[in-house]
Order: structure tokens, then sequence, then C-alpha cells
């Protein structure tokens, strides 16, 4: 092992010990998801950027909508500097696999908020929802059901009356109906492909 | 529907069952019920015939359905979210569904693999099922099939929404054989497998519900509540080990989890192994503390539970240790119940049957429950002309003349129903065509057939009401009650014929009051042809009743009761052989009628009568033997037939009666030896 390695590795272990206070992982664990961190990275140590990791949610969890993936890797990238370093990587997988429901709520919100600034907008959910419904061809107005469909729901999810969904209004109506969590498109892994995830690469492989 | 488990035991005689089954052609379950009694639902037609608009939320739910199917799975579980905003137990929801051809989408849903659209769609089922269009056209989609196989999912959520709407599928028999057929009884039961001490942890709080393994519990619960109304489904589930977890979970403090476990014991209890087990597992302590909680519902299924339990005599003393016996009397004592026909129907069932142990009788004198079951029957008992078709009245009836008749086996309570009219409203109900009740009501005449004035009575009380019997004979009740041997009902006859042998016996002008019952004494003898072992013990009985009067005798040997009875008398059951001895022995009081039975072939069958261990069917035979012997033929045939071992051990007998009549028996059987001997010496000699 080279001298620059070596420090790399002592480096890690220094950060495993404080990621592991500060998620719900496991030191074998997070010492598995860096491993598979530079698999994915392709031996870069410390940054990857916005195409791999979108390939890691593509091979990993079969996510196939841009504009989520998008908005995922800008969560993960909480130092918004284009690229996911490890520290980021494990934090965001933190809530990603294993998040309370109170942090998934949080995720959630803060994904489908495109713009940040706190709120669902009509335009924003439009944006996400454009293509959710097969087009009936002899429409003219294609987007006619899903803005009646956004309609509906932004009355279901818009408690406090103000025309957009605060992170309050988003909150309480998923603590009344779990269903509505990931509503506006899949953003958080199955219960099967997390499944699989955690078996194949953190789980211990010591047989 | 009714529950027809026993019926009281008819006027305790020596001899006769305690128990007997009523009859009945209709099925005991609340099977035939429910395919019979649906409302028509309503349709597009009955929706639009009003000629108003149809709601707009009809046209949204409408539209939903559309986004369900053309939409991709974030559509379709946003949809399903807000579908299940509206209130799809109304009618015109669910008709907006069928219309836009929901159903079928829903199906569908059901076998993709997506976890959260399988919970959508089971949530919305769950509610619209109830409307019959939609369970029948589910069903035929393979729906419950589905939903089966998604119990063995590891999902808790999925499990969870599968069994509630199991629940309701199943209320309907075609439901349950198909969950039946499709192994998901296990499945179910699997479902209330929790820890122990989750159990414990329980709280009874209506601000948090359950943890989730527990809410998966009660859904299985629920399920099962709903499965076992079939026999089948019951034995299914004991067989799955279904037992030792409902008795697990009724430990539990939580009202909403008990209600169901109750409810699916209570109904479980119609079998006789589930009743052996409740006793056994300790549960019978657990219904009655359950009894004093303040919610009705629960204490109606621990009254339900009991009253079917109490079939078994350990547990009804059991539910006296518990303290059992008080909050019924107190729920049934207060008015406030009254209205609620389920609850009293559990409550007089469960002080029905409880009141078959002497000693709860007892308890029940103390709390002075008699008085409280005549004004309840007076309260009842009105408007007699729709009776028969309000079954849940009929039943409240029945158990209350039958928690009347078990009381009057005790003295003191007859005086008390004598005292308070209690007779009359018992006797009007004669008109009533419900085998079960019928059987009650007499054996209720029956006991208090058995109140007969006293010399003491008449001086102890300034103005005492008429005796019991008096009473009876006043309202016309004995003639009644002899027209209930016209009854097709086969435990209506035998009832009514036990009964009437108090009324025979105990009446003054006995002789009299039979022959003024037209073609009475006919009937009674034409019931001798029965192919029903029980009427045909009870009429014996009733024969040796009515022979103890000369002319009655002459009159039934017209009717050719000799033959009829040595007929019978080849029979091996006991009950209807003491009866039978009885019988013949009080005919031959007739002398000519002696000579006739030995013709008629009933002697040597009578012999063997006293391999009988039954000491009841000693006593009443030696006595008929005793009469016969005064034939000497009959002696031949006795003889021949190896009585005289018989006649010795009975001569060492505890029962003085049995002595006297086996040694006056074996003396005429010597006399007539010894008769032969001479003859034979004197013609041997000539």
């Amino acid at each position: 092992m080279t001298e620059v390695s070596i420090m790399i590795r002592k480096q890690e272990k220094k950060m495993t010990e404080i990621l592991v206070k500060k998620t719900h992982f496991s030191m074998g664990e997070i010492e598995r998801l860096l491993h598979l961190y530079r698999e994915k990275n392709g031996g870069e140590t410390d940054k990857m950027d916005r195409t791999l990791f979108r390939e890691f949610l593509h091979d990993c969890f079969d996510m196939t909508d841009d504009i989520l993936m998008d908005r995922i890797f800008k969560y993960f990238d909480s130092v918004n500097d284009g690229c996911i370093n490890r520290e980021e990587w494990i934090m965001g997988l933190n809530v990603f696999l294993k998040g309370t429901e109170d942090e998934q709520i949080d995720y959630c919100f803060t994904i489908y908020d495109l713009n940040g600034d706190g709120y669902i907008s009509k335009e924003e959910m439009l944006t996400m929802l454009k293509t959710c419904l097969v087009r009936q061809g002899l429409e003219e107005d294609g987007d006619e059901g899903v803005k009646d469909l956004i309609e509906m729901t932004l009355k279901k999810l818009d408690l406090d009356k103000d025309g957009k969904v605060s992170f309050s209004d988003f909150e309480s109506t998923v603590k009344a109906e779990n269903l509505m969590l990931e509503a506006f498109g899949p953003c958080l892994p199955t219960n099967r492909t997390g499944e699989i995830f955690i078996q194949n690469y953190m789980d211990s492989q010591e047989g | 529907l009714i529950i027809m488990n026993s019926v009281v035991s008819p006027v305790s005689y020596s001899g006769s069952p305690q128990q007997q089954e009523v009859k009945e052609d209709i099925v005991s379950s609340s099977e035939e019920e429910e395919e019979e009694e649906e409302d028509a639902a309503a349709d597009m037609k009955t929706l639009t015939s009003g000629g108003g608009d149809l709601p707009q939320e009809f046209w949204q739910v409408q539209k939903l359905v559309r986004y369900l199917k053309v939409g991709n799975q974030t559509a379709t579980i946003i949809a399903l979210c807000n579908l299940a905003d509206f209130d799809l137990k109304a009618q015109y929801c669910q008709v907006a569904i069928i219309d836009a051809g929901g159903l079928e989408v829903m199906a569908n849903l059901l076998e993709t693999d997506d976890v959260k659209c399988k919970i959508g769609s089971l949530k919305i089922l769950k509610d619209i099922v109830e409307h019959p269009d939609i369970r029948k056209s589910i069903t035929k989609m393979g729906g419950i099939e589905l939903m089966v196989q998604i119990l063995s999912d590891s999902n808790k959520k999925l499990k969870l929404h599968a069994a509630e709407s199991l629940a309701k599928l199943a209320k309907y028999k075609k439901g349950r054989r198909i969950v039946r057929k499709n192994n998901g009884i296990p499945k179910v039961v699997d479902l209330l497998d929790v820890d122990n001490t989750k159990v414990e942890n329980c709280i009874d709080n209506n601000e948090v519900d359950l943890s989730l393994d527990m809410q998966v519990a009660r859904g299985g619960a629920y399920a099962l509540w709903s499965l076992c109304k079939s026999k089948k489904n019951r034995m299914l589930i004991k067989k799955a080990g279904g037992f030792p977890l409902l008795a697990k979970l009724i430990k539990s403090k939580n009202i909403s989890l008990l209600i169901p476990v109750i409810g699916t014991l209570q109904e479980c209890a119609a079998e006789k192994s589930y009743c052996m087990a409740i006793q056994a597992e300790g549960m019978v302590q657990d219904f009655v503390s359950n009894m004093l909680n303040d919610n009705i519902e629960l204490r109606r299924h621990c009254a339900s539970a009991i009253f079917k339990c109490a079939q078994e005599e350990e547990t009804r003393a059991l539910v006296k240790s518990n303290g059992g016996l008080e909050p019924l009397v107190e729920l049934i004592k207060d008015h406030s119940n009254h209205d609620n026909k389920e609850l009293m129907a559990a409550v007089t069932g469960a002080l029905w049957k409880l009141s078959m142990s002497d000693d709860n009788v007892k308890t029940f004198q103390e709390l002075e429950l008699v008085p409280v079951l005549i004004n309840l029957l007076k309260e009842n008992a009105e408007g007699l002309d729709d009776l028969q078709f309000n079954l849940g009245k009929i039943q409240i009836l029945t158990n209350i003349v039958g928690a009347i008749a078990e009381s009057a086996k005790a003295p003191q309570n007859r005086e008390t129903i004598r005292e308070t009219g209690g007779l009359k409203p018992v006797i009007k109900l004669i008109a009533s065509t419900s085998p079960g009740l019928l059987v009650n009501v007499a054996a209720c005449i029956g006991q208090m057939a058995e109140d007969v004035e006293t010399i003491e009575q008449s001086m102890q009380t300034p103005n005492p009401a008429p005796s019991g019997l008096d009473q009876i004979r006043n309202l016309d009740g004995v003639r009644l009650l002899w027209s209930l041997l016209k009854n097709p009902n086969e435990s209506v006859q035998a009832a009514a014929a036990w009964s009437l042998s108090p009324c025979i016996r105990n009446a003054e002008n006995s002789g009299d009051m039979v022959r003024s019952f037209v073609g009475g004494l006919e009937l009674v003898c034409g019931l001798l042809e029965s192919k029903d072992q029980q009427v045909l013990a009870a009429i014996s009985f009733a024969i040796a009743n009515i022979a103890k009067d000369k002319e009655n005798l002459a009159v039934i040997t017209d009717h050719g009761v000799i033959h009829k009875l040595a007929r019978l008398a080849v029979t091996q059951d006991d009950l209807l052989r003491s009866k039978l001895a009885e019988a013949i022995s009080n005919c031959c009081e007739l002398e000519t009628n002696r000579a006739l039975f030995g013709k008629a072939g009933a002697v040597a069958p009578l012999v063997s009568y006293l391999t009988s261990v039954d000491l009841e069917v000693h006593r009443t035979t030696a006595a008929a033997l005793h009469q016969l012997s005064k034939d000497p033929w009959n002696c031949v045939t006795m003889h021949q037939s190896g009585v005289v071992p018989h006649l010795l051990r009975l001569i060492g007998s505890e029962d003085e009666a049995v002595q006297e009549a086996a040694a006056d028996c074996l003396q005429n059987i010597r006399k007539l030896a010894l008769a032969c001997e001479k003859f034979r010496y004197q013609h041997n000699k000539a």
C-alpha cells in the first residue's frame, strides 16, 4: 500500500467514527458503503459527479425519472459543489435507506420542492407529473387530465388553503396517509430494491 | 338467527334426560339469512330515477377511476389516495366506481408487485365491497384468492389491509368457502401470532392506536370472526392452532382488540370442542371479567359466549365462582338495556343455561331474578301477531321462558311465579310456531304443574293465588299442552308429553279432566308409532299416568295401547325401557291386559331389561314383572327367559319397593311351578 492510500485509510477511519454517531448505520455498514462508493466512483476518492450518481440510482434502484434523480443528487450534494463526496454519500444514504418517518418526510418534501422556496407549487407539481397519464391522443389540451388530478391532489395536501403546499401541509397529510409520501414520484427505494441493496452491499459478506 | 342448541330439561323425572337437541330444519348459523336479506342495492337506474342530478362527487369519482386506468404508478397512487377521501360507503360512490369500470382495475392492482398500489387498492375495496354487486364481481374476478395470497407477504401493512378486506368478503358463504379452499385459514390464523409482551403492553387508549403488530392481529381477528360462521372453518381454525392464539389475545386490555377476539370465540363456541377448550384454558374468567366493562358491545359478546359455553356443567360452576352471575342479573335489571335486542338475547340466553345448575338457581333467587324475568316476559310478549316473523324477539322469548322453566325447579320460585301471574303470558305463547319456544313453554308448564296447593300453603298466606296447576287449568293450559302433541316437530311433541304427566298425576279429578279432551287419548296412543325415542319415552310415561284411572285405562286398551306398548318392548334404550315398564305395570291393573301383554310378546324383552345397569329401569321393570306374573302363562315365559337369577339379585336391592316387587314376582313363579309339579304328580299317578 502506498503512503497516500495509508493516509486515506486513516482519514476514512476517523470519518467513519464521526459518521457512525450521526447516522443510523453501524461501523461495518459505513465501511462497506464507502467501499461501494469507491467502486461506483471508478476509483476516484472523493468526488462523484452527477452522471455517475444517476447511473448508481438507475442500476441499484431502477430509477428512471430524470427530474427526480436530479433532485436527489442535489439533496445528497449538501454543500452544493456539483459532486458528492464521501461524507455527503453516507449522510444521503442514511436518509435514503434508513430514514425515520420524519426524516423521510423531510427528504421527500425537499425533493419535490423544485426551486427550494419552501413550498411545492402547482407548477412544480405539473413539471413532475407531466407524463403520469397516458395520452389519450384525441385530447386537444393533453395536460387536462393531469391538471385536474393535480387540482384534486392540491386540495388534499393544501391544509392551510394558501394555494401551495408548505412543509407542514405535507407533513400532516403524509402522517395521516402514508401512501402520499412519494406522491409526486418515486424518490426512495422500494421495499424490494431496498432489501436487495442492503443484502448485497451492506450486510457483512462473511458467511 | 336463532341459536338452537338445546332445550331445558323437561320436568326432571328420574331418568328423564337433562338436555335434548331441538330438531330444527333450518340451519342454525347466520349463513342462510345473509343471502336473503340483501336489499336491492342501488345501481345506475335507481340513482338517476329520482330525476335529480347526480352529485358532483359522482363525476369526480368517475374521473379518478379513469386516471387509474391510464396512469403510471405515481398517478395510480395519487388517484387511489384521492378516491379514499370520498365516502366509499355511500351508494352513489360505489355505483360510480362500478359504472366507470373501476373494479377490474382494483383487482388488477392486487396482482402487481407494487406494495403501495396493493395497499391503496385494498383500502378502497374494504369499503366498497359492502355493495353486493361489487362483492360478487370482485369474488368472480378472483379477488379473494389474490387477497389470500397477499396474506403470505412479509409486509405487515399489506397483510393488515388484506385481512380487513377479507373480513368483509368472508361475511358471505361463498367468500368463506373460497378462503377455505385456497388454504386461507392457516394464513389468517398466523396473523394472530404476536409476542406475549406485545399483548401485555397494549394500552387501552383512544388517542394512540395499537402497534402495527397488534393491528395486524386485530385485522386477523376480524377476518376470523367472519370466517368462523362456517362450521368447517371453525374446525380448521382449531386445527391451524388458532385457539391458543385467541387465548393469548384475550388477556389484552384493549377493547378494540377484545371485541373481535371474543366475538370469534362466542361464534366458535357453537362447537363442543371449543367449549371444552375454553373451560380448560380458564377463559371463562376472561368472559366474566370483561362483562364488567363499560363497552356494551363487549358485554354482549361475553354474554353470548357464556350462553353457548354454559352447556357444560363445569362452565356453569366456573361462571358462578368467578362472580359472573351478578353482572348478568344487573344487565337485565337495567331498563335502558331492554331496547337492545341483541344484548337481551345474549343475556337472557346466558341466564337460561346457567339456571340449569341448582347452585346458580339459588344465587339467582337471592338476586330476585324471577320477578324480573316475568316482567321482561310480559314486556316482550306483546303483539303476538307479528311474533312469527320477528326472529329476534322469538329468541329472547325462548330464552326468558327457558330461564323461568329452569328456575321453576325450585319450589320457592314456583311460588313467585304463581303469585306474580307469570303463567298467563307463558301459556299465551303456545300460539307460537317456533319449536324452540314451544319446547320451553311446555317445560315451564310442566314444572309449574308440580305446584299443587298444600294445606300449609293455604294456611300461611292470607290470600294465596290459586296453585300453579289450578292456574294452568283455569287458563286452559292442559288442553293447549295436549294440542301440542299434534305439532309436527318431534321435540315439541316430546316436551309436551313430558309436561303432561305432572298435570295428569297431580290434578284433582284427573280422570275426568283427561276424558274431557276430545280425541286426546287416541292422539296419545297414536304417538306410540313415532320414530323418535324421546317422544316414545315421554308418551309411555304419560300413559303410565293416564292408566291410573280405571275408565281411561279401558279406553286406551280399546285403542290398542297394549299391542303398541308391547311392540316397543324390544328397545335397548334405558330411558324408554324404564317408562315403558312403568306403563306396562300400570296397564296391568286391568286383569285382562296381563295376558294380552304376554300374547303380544312383551314379557321376554322385559326380562332382558334386568341386565341394564340403570336403577330406574330395575325399579319399574320389577314392578311390571310382578304385575305380569299374576298371569300364569307369563310366569312360564318369564321362567323360560331366565328371570329367576335376576329376581334373586333384585331381592337384595337397597330400594324397598324393588325388593318387594321382586319377591312377589318370584313367589308367583314358585306358586306356578309348585302347581305344575302337583299336576304332573297327579297325572303320573293316574
